[in-house]
């Protein structure tokens, strides 16, 4: 853990947690509010199907990361997974599940819509600072 | 007639030079299949013939055609799950070209083996949800699509700790 001090790498990791915390506060959110509009087409209704399912997955990945940041193992390998099936994710999203996260009524919908690619870049930037890192101890 | 040295010649000596040129071009040359794997064990290659030949199996059974079509493959006959389905297996195809590729370029192989089984385990979880809320019941497909994939994983997390050998 000496080796991740505080900077830029200390800042994506706030950036994807902050995301992590979205996802998983928005879907509470989806559920305990609701979707006003009934789901108009297949695309739409397997995207709050896979809304829980995204959130608790995020938040084992999470969990997984912090174990081993708090453990002081190497992370280049988590990350790489983890960046690995954001990015499919994001195909995913991109290609068939039109506006994952975006509802309309739901101001936690368009901060995650902003901050996705966001960390979509930060997640491959810490992939790769964490892999020069570890090559060099 | 010039006299004058290239200030060049005097700082990089004709080694460093063949090295500099050269260097790039010979890092990135891919090797022969044979040559990538003869330093490995048995059982890496063990491994890869068994998971190549599992990809290419599930690449047949895709594109197959009527009695395999999508809508059987995926368990499913909605139009997003079958777009889902047919982008999982072109990210696939693209991923086992990619370990190809790393491997053939001798280059560690471990962290890619290791992020494609966490992967599987998102196809995994992300299918098997979606099945639990299609069909009425969880029956006999629903834990052959559960096995499969552990198997998968399970291979793929024993190939990755024999190529860290």
């Amino acid at each position: 853990m000496s080796h991740y001090k505080y900077d830029s790498f200390f800042v994506c990791e706030i950036l994807i947690g902050l995301f992590a915390v979205m996802v998983v506060f928005h879907t509470v959110l989806l559920a305990m509010l609701g979707d006003s509009q009934p789901p108009l087409s297949d695309s739409s209704y397997l995207v709050l199907e896979m809304a829980s399912f995204r959130a608790v997955f995020t938040s084992i990945l999470l969990f997984v990361y912090l174990c081993f940041r708090l453990t002081g193992q190497k992370i280049g390998v988590v990350l790489g997974a983890i960046a690995l099936i954001s990015w499919v994710a994001f195909l995913e999203d991109f290609m068939v599940l039109e506006n994952a996260f975006y509802i309309p009524e739901l101001f936690s919908g368009k901060v995650l819509q902003f901050l996705r690619p966001i960390y979509l870049i930060t997640i491959v930037y810490m992939v790769i600072e964490a892999r020069r890192r570890e090559m060099n101890l | 007639m010039n006299d004058k040295k290239n200030p060049f010649d005097e700082i990089i000596t004709a080694e460093e030079k063949k090295i500099l040129l050269g260097g790039a071009s010979g890092y990135l040359q891919l090797s022969s299949l044979p040559e990538a794997l003869r330093d490995k064990t048995p059982a890496f290659k063990v491994y890869l013939a068994v998971i190549t030949l599992l990809v290419f199996l599930v690449f047949v059974v895709t594109f197959a055609g009527a009695p395999l079509s999508y809508a059987n493959v995926s368990n499913t006959s909605h139009p997003a799950d079958l777009q889902v389905h047919k982008i999982r297996v072109f990210i696939g195809l693209l991923l086992v070209a990619g370990f190809y590729y790393q491997l053939l370029l001798r280059q560690e192989v471990v962290s890619l083996l290791v992020s494609i089984s966490a992967l599987c385990a998102y196809f995994m979880a992300s299918g098997a949800v979606r099945l639990l809320r299609l069909l009425p019941e969880p029956g006999l497909g629903f834990y052959m699509y559960v096995l499969t994939w552990l198997v998968s994983i399970i291979l793929l997390l024993l190939f990755a700790r024999e190529a860290a050998r």
